[in-house]
């Protein structure tokens, strides 16, 4: 392995260290999820074994635009779900 | 065609993995507390209520007392006069209620009135043993602190009294 920076998969989090020996097929592999990686090139591994920045951000924003869906469907429900009480003909 | 399942090493889990798994999941814990209460709760109250927290017990009393008093009054009356409650405040336009006025309480052959408020129904109990004011509203479902609403003074017009006194 050319480089002694800590390096985890970018899809399973594991330890790339551990692939070392997979150099000789031209290419490096992580060892438990098969994912592709280049030692030379920061953007293919992690530096720690948890989700990038990037990934952090995108998690949020997809975090509050389910927050803001659930929200106006549990509105709109609880606003219609008290009318069962009211006395109607129909 | 390689095969590389044959010659990649058996990845060995690390103490460290273990830590790390712990914190990833805290992540993905915190992300689902965060939709919760926000879908759930912060959300919703303040599509349905411009504010992070929903009215209390109290402010609906003060809500239903101020618009239903004079309604339930009048119903009071009605069945004072009568000996049976009426199908709705628009029985009582005119004699005991003004006319059109608002809102619109619906009996309907039940023991309680309710009247729609915006995203709630408050409902008047008549039954003594039950009387009493309740809410059915988003976040609260249930009796409101708010005192028993006495008859109104109001019956029915002399006219009409003298009218039946003819017969």
């Amino acid at each position: 392995m050319p480089t002694t920076n800590p390096m985890f998969c970018k899809r399973c989090y594991a330890d790339l260290k551990q692939s070392g020996d997979v150099g000789a097929l031209g290419c490096f592999f992580c060892v438990r999820c098969k994912r592709r990686f280049d030692p030379m090139d920061l953007r293919t591994y992690l530096s720690r074994p948890f989700p990038s920045r990037r990934k952090i951000i995108i998690h949020s924003i997809i975090t509050l635009i389910l927050a803001t869906i659930v929200s106006i469907v549990v509105a709109g429900w609880l606003s219609v779900a008290q009318m069962k009480y009211f006395h109607s003909t129909h | 065609m390689l095969d590389y399942e044959t010659k990649l090493p058996r990845y060995q889990s690390t103490p460290e993995d273990r830590r790390w798994l712990l914190r990833r999941l805290f992540y993905y814990l915190g992300h689902v507390v965060v939709l919760g209460l926000i879908g759930y709760w912060a959300g919703p109250n303040l599509i349905m209520f411009h504010s992070l927290f929903s009215p209390t017990p109290a402010d609906y009393a003060a809500i239903a007392e101020g618009e239903c008093t004079t309604a339930i009054a009048a119903i009071k009356a009605y069945q004072r006069d009568n000996g049976s409650l009426p199908s709705g405040t628009w029985e009582l336009g005119g004699t005991y209620l003004p006319r059109n006025s608002d809102p619109t309480g619906n009996i309907l052959s039940t023991t309680s009135v309710t009247f729609g408020l915006g995203r709630a129904v408050v409902e008047y109990e008549f039954t003594p043993a039950r009387e009493g004011w309740f809410i059915h509203a988003p976040r609260y479902d249930g009796r409101l602190p708010a005192p028993i609403v006495p008859p109104s003074p109001t019956t029915r017009p002399a006219v009409t009294q003298g009218a039946n006194a003819n017969h």
